[in-house]
């Protein structure tokens, strides 16, 4: 029975990224100005007709999308038109960048939210929490194009808070040169942190004001623990599995937050990559992205469904009964 | 305010709950007729008590947000009409009253909010720019609620084979970051103004179909559903008279949360230039032109982020309100 | 890890009592009024001895027990009365001087146990967190003393099943284990609320005994809180009924069910059904709720669903009074078996009043 319902899952899982892929192959392949006279410029037709071919632009549309996944399965992802380089460097040497961004930013959030919100949820209804409530909800009618300038306002040009670079000049990996590298990316990382902080607090702190009235609670207390031991050792592991789940939805609020913070700050990942692609009608590169895009955000909604049963071991339970 | 069981009559085994249930007369009518063939009012189900108490819950801030959000819709829709030099129309002339080229910000006679880079009005740009944030915003959600609700509502209701397969079609839409398939979409069909909300409808309408969906599956499985189904009335007419009333409200608050969601779409496109093409205002590429005359002048930024933010939050919280109180009221039981 | 903890050690009692209660009060300030949940009560309790409070759901017991210990919140809650454990006024006690005292000299264990162990916490962890808290013990330590106590509760295999989660146990296994970890630090006194009530009736018996030996074992005083009066049977010292927040009958449990003053009390008795009984014998319930605790009547709060209930007792509350044998009380005007109480329920008989409702007439 149970395997029944994962075999089900799966194909679920398969028939939606089959359907994405044809959904951007389709919406994709009809950009105007076709790639053989973006390629060629102002060579003669003949160049324009010899790329369409090898493009396989004169076939039917389904030829073109098998020819294209079989391309894209097989790790071939063809050139980026401008600059003509394979799309796989291209990605190799972007996608490092977004995923910092993604990374860290969601370690800035975590580091703020937890505290927040158990304080919220202890002293629920009180002054902070009524404060942190209406902060977060403020929070979050600010996108990230509009907290990212103003951070930059505030910390680079402010003579008094001049902390940060603001454009990044120039940023080294993260291996080579850690310290410099966590410092120019902080505000770019705070910028798409304080959005997560106000999802992740308000969360937490419902999901804790839940558990604290638990009869374990009452019984942790009744042995006499701390406050704070009560609180960081049995509030508040099974209030976080809500969050677990909404990190995986969080993901895709992330990607597109980072495409506006690349801009913003001037860096190059994915993101920037794919805006570019998309100004210059770069198709192959913006192909390219969106899948490995949508794909990594499908996988990794899977990836939390299932940590989410391996984790909480109330899941289990309800399994095993 | 009169508790369910008050306004309960004893109809019969098994109705006699669902019609305690019942808060909205219309419902509480068609299951009188549908039970006694007759439209005499059944007593003691209306509820203009309970709407009263629901207007002087939402609170003082509620109004003061749906003031805010009504004005700028009125600048919005005024705009031609007031007094606003033209938003794109720079003097370039030293000697003109109305020059302020190269003065960036600073305010002028005629120039309240002071002039961008070009030597366009601010606060006339900012205020033709809510015309395109607005626009945009309400007319994509428009769009999205009524394919996604739509579809939202025959998934929630029929369940099944076609639950599944409109899940999976929505799931498709949901797994593209929504500024990724924007800009997807974008690049495949323009950028007319109208291209832009049917983009942004694109983009929203998995979400407002979820909610919708949601919605339907839980009101759908009330008492009083159940029994008009066990009468034998035909889904159509279930769905219209005693669904659509209730998850019409509440897909309305959602989708006032989505207009905020939808503005602040349209902004994070034009804030990446691909959205309505310059010369025409927006929110988003006054934002992000701002955000590249930091140096010079703050103003250029502060005003069109302030501007964007002054309509978001109080609309988000207009929905957000709204749901709260609506969930409370229908969710008594 | 903590800091070594200073356990209280309480100095040598002589033969006053561990537990003294005077006058608790616990009202609670509702939104619609005050909740009188505990009204007075009274009682003290020796060294390893063990009270059974009986009484109705809404009688107040449970939080009788929560307000002996502290364990209420102190918002929109009125506290009377004092409390007193050993030499230290649990009443005025400040929040960490009761952190101390609980787990390691006061401990509770709950009704539902599948609900009093966190979940997502082993069971192992559960039980030494509170040994290396209050005492200080090492991992080690610690380790051992909670596989000995799992033992000691009857827990099969306790080595590999510390790192066991609590939903891999059954019901009855689970109230070991509560317990366990109740009495890991040793406490001298321990309050079962409604140990038994969520686990059937052959693990219920069992958890009893366990509760009993144990106690008999490290000489601990137990509050043992149930509305079963079969429960207390045997196993308890003294037995006090509560009714709707007051005691109104208290005994040594032989001289209650042998004597019993209080018309509640047999009422209790005959409600319950017995296996002695015939098959379809006709249960005989207590007609009538609990009256309201934020609007309680003037007079003997049971008069309305007593079948001795005269005038007097609507109008006048009867105090707690002693019989001939000192340590057994009751409250009553018409007490059962006296003459009184005879002739009040042949009135009531003769007149086909069943209690209150019908003396208006």
């Amino acid at each position: 029975m149970v395997h029944l319902v994962r075999l089900r899952r799966l194909l679920e899982v398969l028939v939606t990224l089959f359907l994405v892929t044809l959904v951007t192959y389709f919406l994709t392949s009809k950009l105007p100005g076709n790639e053989g006279s973006v390629i060629c410029g102002s060579a003669p037709p003949s160049c324009v007709t010899h790329e369409d071919a090898i493009l396989y632009l004169n076939h039917p549309f389904f030829a073109r999308y098998f020819h294209w996944l079989g391309d894209l399965l097989t790790g071939n992802l063809g050139n980026s038109l401008t600059p003509p380089i394979p799309i796989t460097t291209l990605i190799k040497q972007t996608y490092g960048v977004t995923l910092e961004l993604i990374v860290y930013s969601q370690v800035m959030a975590l580091i703020a939210a937890v505290p927040l919100a158990m304080w919220s949820a202890v002293r629920a209804n009180g002054l902070f929490d009524k404060s942190a409530t209406a902060l977060t909800f403020a929070t979050l009618s600010l996108p990230a194009f509009i907290v990212g300038p103003v951070l930059v306002l505030l910390f680079t040009i402010s003579k008094p808070f001049s902390l940060f670079p603001g454009v990044a000049h120039s940023l080294p990996p993260l291996w080579s040169d850690p310290a410099t590298n966590l410092y120019v990316m902080f505000l770019p990382s705070l910028t798409l942190a304080i959005g997560s902080i106000a999802v992740y607090q308000r969360l937490l702190r419902a999901d804790m004001i839940a558990t604290l009235e638990e009869d374990f609670i009452v019984m942790a207390r009744a042995k006499g623990l701390s406050t704070s031991r009560i609180l960081f050792r049995h509030a508040l592991r099974p209030s976080t599995f809500t969050m677990l789940t909404v990190g995986g939805v969080q993901v895709g609020t992330l990607i597109t937050g980072a495409v506006i913070v690349e801009i913003t700050f001037g860096l190059t990942g994915l993101g920037s990559t794919l805006i570019h692609a998309v100004g210059s009608k770069d198709l192959p590169t913006v192909q390219a992205i969106t899948i490995i895009v949508a794909v990594a955000f499908i996988v990794i909604n899977r990836v939390i469904d299932l940590l989410y049963a391996v984790i909480d071991p109330r899941v289990r339970r309800a399994r095993a009964v | 305010m009169p508790e369910p069981s008050e306004r309960s009559v004893g109809i019969g085994v098994g109705l006699g709950s669902a019609v305690a249930n019942i808060s909205e007369p219309a419902s509480a009518m068609l299951i009188a007729e549908d039970v006694f063939g007759t439209t005499a009012p059944v007593e003691g189900l209306t509820a203009p008590p309970a709407r009263r108490a629901m207007w002087k819950r939402l609170g003082w801030g509620f109004w003061v947000a749906v003031a805010i959000c009504a004005l700028w819709i009125l600048a919005a829709s005024l705009a031609g009409v007031l007094p606003l030099p033209n938003p794109n129309f720079a003097q370039l002339n030293p000697s003109a009253p109305d020059y302020c080229f190269q003065s960036l910000g600073h305010p002028y006679a005629s120039h309240l909010l002071g002039c961008d880079y070009s030597g366009r009005d601010i606060l006339s740009r900012v205020v033709y720019g809510s015309r395109v944030s607005l626009i945009v915003g309400f007319g994509s959600i428009a769009m999205g609620l009524v394919f996604g609700g739509a579809l939202g509502i025959v998934s929630g209701y029929f369940r099944g084979w076609i639950d599944d397969v409109l899940n999976v079609f929505a799931n498709v839409f949901l797994s593209f970051p929504s500024l990724v398939l924007a800009l997807v979409i974008v690049a495949f069909l323009g950028r007319t103004q109208t291209d832009i909300i049917l983009i942004i409808a694109v983009v929203a309408w998995p979400l407002l179909f979820r909610v919708v969906r949601a919605s339907t599956i839980e009101y759908s499985q009330r008492e009083y559903v159940l029994a008009a189904q066990a009468l034998g009335s035909k889904p159509s007419r279930i769905l219209r008279t005693l669904l659509l009333p209730d998850v019409v409200p509440s897909a309305i608050t959602y989708g006032l949360v989505g207009v905020a969601l939808a503005v602040v779409a349209e902004g994070a496109l034009s804030f990446v230039g691909q959205s309505v093409p310059s010369p025409t205002p927006t929110w988003g590429n006054m934002i992000y032109a701002g955000s590249q005359y930091i140096t010079q002048d703050v103003t250029l930024l502060i005003v069109p982020a302030v501007a964007m933010f002054s309509f978001i939050l109080p609309i988000n919280y207009v929905g957000d309100r709204l749901r709260q109180v609506l969930d409370n009221r229908q969710g008594v039981i | 890890m903590s800091p070594k903890r200073h356990v209280r050690e309480m100095e040598d009692l002589d033969d006053r009592p561990l537990l003294q209660v005077e006058n608790l009060k616990t009202h609670f300030e509702t939104g619609h009024g005050l909740v009188k949940a505990v009204d007075g009560v009274s009682f003290s309790l020796e060294r390893g001895r063990t009270v059974g409070v009986v009484g109705e759901s809404g009688s107040g017991k449970s939080v009788l027990s929560q307000s002996i210990m502290g364990l209420l919140p102190h918002r929109g809650v009125v506290r009377e009365g004092r409390v007193r454990f050993g030499d230290v006024e649990l009443s005025n006690a400040s929040p960490d001087e009761l952190r101390d005292l609980w787990g390691a000299q006061i401990s509770m264990i709950f009704q539902d146990p599948t609900t009093a162990l966190n979940p997502v916490v082993r069971i192992g962890r559960q039980i030494t967190e509170s040994l290396r808290y209050h005492l200080a013990m090492s991992k080690t330590d610690a380790r051992e003393t909670a596989v000995a106590l799992l033992r000691s509760v009857g827990l099969p295999e306790p080595e590999e099943r510390l790192r066991w989660y609590p939903y891999q146990f059954s019901g009855g296994m689970q109230q070991r284990i509560v317990i366990a970890v109740a009495i890991a630090c040793g406490p001298k006194l321990l309050l079962a609320d409604e140990p038994t009530t969520g686990l059937d009736v052959t693990v219920s018996a069992q958890i009893l005994d366990l509760i009993n030996r144990l106690q008999q074992e490290r000489y601990m005083s137990v509050i043992l809180i149930t509305h079963d009066l079969g429960v207390v049977t045997g196993r308890a010292d003294d037995v006090i009924v509560m009714y709707a927040g007051k005691i109104v009958e208290r005994a040594p449990t032989a001289e209650l069910f042998r004597d019993m003053r209080m018309p509640y009390t047999e009422a209790l008795l005959r409600s319950a059904p017995r296996l002695s009984n015939p098959s379809h014998t006709r249960l005989q319930a207590i007609p009538g709720n609990p009256p309201n605790p934020m609007n309680l009547p003037p007079g003997c709060r049971f008069a309305a669903r007593c079948p001795y209930v005269q005038p007097k007792c609507i109008a006048e509350e009867p105090p707690l009074r002693d019989t001939a044998s000192r340590n057994h009380q009751y409250a009553c005007w018409f007490p059962v078996g006296s003459p009184e109480g005879r002739q009040a329920l042949e009135d009531n008989q003769a007149r086909g009043v069943r209690a209150a409702t019908g003396l208006a007439s």
